[in-house]
């Protein structure tokens, strides 16, 4: 009977604002909006013209790179930071208004957003904002390799070490966490994105082709790898040759995408490596007996596990679901809003 | 190795081999050593001999668990997914919990740690505001007629008001089974008006709480030397995963057939319903593994 009455009233959520997608978990229902955090934009009569917003979400990306003059499609969230504060604000307004349309006698929710360990005071102020813009009644910080091993099934608060790796759109977020806290944590701005863009080049350099985000994102899912590995797949890949201006077809293969991908994996791993090093021993040995968690869309990149698994001599394991661990982190730290249990949530 | 303590022809090998002698027998076919498979998991020796013998509990929780056998059946080149399925029942359900709700306990235990004698009479005031919102919250739902029926798992709580009323009236008629939660608010009305109601309360909850345990057999574990013991009733359930110390007793109760893993078997002696069951014709080098008809 309580649990369905406050399964009326409560409309708290908790958001995973994040540069590729945006999650929404509301108490008592779960994950209830998983879309790419993009908006088109329409520009009514030159550059003064009125903003109208035409899209937000999964129709909006399939507008990114296909819009004509008087449309942008755009991402506002940029290296897991707001790049566009308006339109950050009109997005989360959107989104907020999907899960939670106004009813008779509700108030505004409470909101808990995650944001990339070390945000600058500007950073975490600006995401504070935008939700308090978009209708939030009170907004709460977490911070996202909290929200990970909280989401991933971590034992936080036990006295042992845990090691979460969060690869996301924008940052990669290594956190060490005992005892509820955060002992150590780096964030680097490398995730998909990173990765897109390095796939891009590489066909750029190597095949004098021009390709787009969306084709590179979907190499990446299809053929992209992280460890050599017995199988070597090919996909055929459209783009526009850079030397005769006109639409091709060619093929590539997951090797070449491993050595596209060489550069920005190193960079984690050497974050992965350097969080190592700073990692007080005793914490360290209990890493070393459970090894590291994987969450994050990047995290889905094969053999991502065996590349840190070499890299480092530890065990690496992939969460379950991991696209949705920080939102589900973030949403069992919702539960903790009431319980005065404010320990995990952040001040700025 | 699996036979059946009664004579009942056994359809099926086991119940289809285990997650771990899945891995094992595959590891095997593979030619790979229990070292070989380590170093390439970047695991113990230990732990993997603990996946391959179902012995969950030691490793560091339910994510790791999981997330060893994924990379294990990776490594083999098994699907995982039924392999997974499977473990789900064999990871100890208590560990699901772990990740967030006992933080709330503790936290709020440490911050009141000032104040020991305080938790005590707190507790009991969330009790009673508990209490005291159903009442309120019960009476407007009545009032407003609507289904109240689906919402019998509070039962207790509305058990508490309803006597109330009626108490003075019928307490003689109603010896009801209400008087178990009843029994203290009761008490104080009958005392100052009518002492006819206190005999009638004592015998009635003794009686009530006794008759648990019909149609299941009681099983009944003495361990010589330390032994690792894992007991599934009839329906699946676990109701039994430890290890007993040297000298230890448990006993346990379900519905038969029982599955039973002992560890250290020699050591062990099995009693069912206080008759000695012969493991000597289960063990295979330490280890038992039959089924209990």
């Amino acid at each position: 009977m309580l649990g369905m009455l406050s399964g009326y009233f409560a409309n708290d959520i908790a958001i995973d604002l994040g540069t590729a997608n945006t999650l929404i978990y509301t108490q008592g229902k779960g994950i209830v909006l998983d879309e790419p955090s993009v908006v088109a934009i329409q520009q009514e009569g030159g550059p003064s013209g009125k903003k109208t917003i035409l899209a937000v979400g999964a129709e909006a990306k399939k507008m990114l790179g296909r819009t004509p003059g008087s449309i942008n499609a755009i991402r506002p969230m940029k290296d897991g930071v707001i790049a566009d504060f308006t339109i950050t604000e009109q997005m989360l307004k959107h989104f907020i208004k999907k899960v939670n349309p106004s009813r008779l006698f509700s108030s505004p929710p409470r909101i808990v957003i995650c944001v990339p360990f070390g945000s600058t005071q500007v950073e975490k102020r600006a995401i504070r904002e935008s939700a308090l813009g978009a209708g939030a009644r009170k907004v709460e910080l977490i911070e996202e390799p909290m929200a990970a091993a909280i989401g991933a099934g971590l034992p936080v608060e036990e006295a042992t070490g845990s090691m979460v790796v969060d690869i996301g759109g924008g940052t990669t977020e290594v956190g060490v966490i005992s005892l509820g806290g955060v002992v150590h944590a780096s964030s680097v701005r490398v995730g998909g994105d990173k990765f897109d863009e390095a796939i891009i080049n590489y066909i750029r350099r190597n095949y004098g082709m021009l390709i787009g985000d969306t084709t590179a994102e979907d190499i990446k899912k299809r053929i992209g790898s992280a460890f050599p590995g017995a199988e070597v797949r090919e996909m055929e890949v459209k783009g526009r040759n850079l030397a005769e201006g006109i639409p091709r077809s060619f093929t590539i293969s997951s090797n070449e995408i491993l050595e596209a991908l060489t550069e920005p994996l190193n960079q984690i791993v050497s974050a992965v490596k350097h969080s190592l090093e700073q990692t007080p021993p005793e914490l360290g040995a209990d890493i070393a007996e459970k090894g590291m968690v994987l969450t994050g869309g990047g995290a889905l990149l094969r053999d991502l596990d065996r590349l840190l698994m070499e890299e480092t001599g530890l065990p690496v394991i992939v969460a379950d679901d991991p696209l949705t661990c920080v939102v589900r982190g973030s949403g069992r730290a919702l539960e903790k809003l009431d319980k005065g249990g404010v320990a995990i949530f952040i001040n700025d | 190795m699996s036979e059946h303590f009664e004579s009942t022809p056994a359809p099926l090998p086991v119940p289809p081999q285990s997650v771990g002698a899945r891995l094992r027998a595959r590891r095997e076919a593979l030619g790979l050593t229990v070292e070989q498979a380590g170093a390439q998991l970047k695991l113990g020796k230990k732990q993997i001999d603990a996946i391959e013998i179902d012995h969950f509990e030691s490793l560091p929780g339910n994510t790791f668990a999981r997330g060893f056998v994924r990379n294990y059946a990776k490594l083999l080149g098994l699907d995982a997914a039924p392999l997974l399925a499977d473990l789900e029942r064999l990871l100890p359900k208590e560990r699901l919990q772990s990740a967030l709700p006992a933080v709330k306990e503790e936290l709020g235990f440490n911050l009141a740690g000032g104040s020991a004698s305080g938790s005590g009479g707190g507790m009991a005031g969330v009790l009673v505001g508990v209490a005291t919102f159903a009442a309120v919250v019960g009476g407007v739902w009545w009032y407003l007629q609507l289904p109240v029926s689906p919402q019998l798992d509070v039962v207790p709580n509305q058990v508490i008001e309803m006597p109330a009323p009626v108490a003075p009236i019928a307490n003689v008629a109603s010896s009801l089974a209400a008087s178990v939660v009843a029994s203290a608010p009761v008490a104080v009305v009958a005392s100052v008006a009518d002492d006819r109601l206190s005999p009638t309360p004592t015998p009635t909850p003794t009686p009530t709480l006794t008759p648990v345990s019909v149609g299941t057999d009681e099983l009944r574990f003495v361990a010589q030397g330390e032994t690792w013991v894992q007991v599934h009733d009839a329906a699946g359930q676990r109701i039994l995963s430890e290890v007993i110390p040297a000298g230890g007793e448990r006993t346990v109760s379900g519905k038969r057939p029982f599955t039973i893993k002992i560890g250290n078997a020699p050591q062990t002696r099995l009693f069912l319903k206080g008759q000695p069951v012969d493991l000597a014709q289960y063990t295979n080098v330490n280890v038992a593994t039959f089924e209990l008809k």
